[in-house]
């Protein structure tokens, strides 16, 4: 049994732990990953509805501060969910459970939609700005 | 109508302008007024002259935002990790393409602020 490749275990091997500390480990990892929850689940309201083509560059700076904003969001979403991600493979691993078919983190289908409204709101800001 | 002026770093990279983890230096949270955000925005949208200082206090206040969502972030994973544990690197937990669309919105700013060429 291997650990995962990304990993929040500090100690490379579970061989190199005692039950005990095996134990305190796994608790740590349980609380933690009730914790990531609600900062992966939360859903703020988006600023980009649409991508819209600045007439100026003062349009330009407002549309980038929001999408920046939304983008700040997603980043923040998605490491909360990678993590809880690596944090459930980690604790099954400690457990001594199976979790070779633990896949890697992916986005879901409304993360994807949004990373192509952000960057085709950026294209239109960059194009606007003669870039 | 540049935004040099205001700049305080001459360049930032996509790694210190979104905190990659792990954050050795994390945002101090700041206290936004949305009543001054709105009002600028309604400016921009009721065709007046604009300032330069204006649209740079407009992005200020987006990049304090930006800031709080992250001290928001760096004080979650403080609370539930714990010594045992360590964060892996932002590179090693997000997609290719929020990396890439991080790269595209440092390229964007430093376009807005003249620093792009």
């Amino acid at each position: 049994m291997v650990r995962n490749e990304v990993s929040t275990v500090r100690s490379l091997s579970r061989a190199n732990l005692s039950e005990k500390q095996r134990e305190a480990l796994s608790d740590d990892l349980r609380q933690a990953i009730q914790l990531l929850v609600p900062l992966m689940t939360s859903e703020p309201e988006m600023l980009i509805d649409e991508p819209r083509t600045p007439c100026s560059r003062e349009e330009a700076v407002m549309y980038f501060g929001r999408a920046l904003v939304d983008f700040s969001h997603l980043i923040q979403r998605c490491t909360a969910a990678s993590l809880h991600h690596t944090m459930l493979g980690d604790e099954a691993y400690l457990s001594g459970e199976e979790h070779a078919g633990l896949a890697s983190f992916s986005m879901d289908d409304d993360t994807h939609s949004s990373i192509r409204a952000l960057s085709e709101q950026l294209r239109k800001i960059r194009t606007s700005l003669g870039n | 109508m540049g935004l040099a002026w205001w700049m305080k770093k001459a360049e930032v990279s996509a790694e210190q302008y979104f905190f990659f983890l792990p954050m050795p230096s994390p945002p101090s949270p700041t206290v936004i007024n949305p009543q001054e955000l709105e009002a600028i925005e309604r400016e921009f949208t009721e065709d007046s002259v604009i300032s330069t200082s204006t649209v740079g206090r407009l992005l200020e206040l987006r990049e304090q935002q930006k800031n709080n969502i992250f001290s928001d972030l760096n004080l979650a994973l403080t609370q539930c990790t714990t010594k045992r544990m360590l964060i892996p690197k932002t590179e090693d937990l997000l997609p290719d393409e929020i990396l890439e669309l991080a790269e595209g919105f440092v390229k964007a700013f430093h376009l807005l602020t003249n620093n792009g060429d």
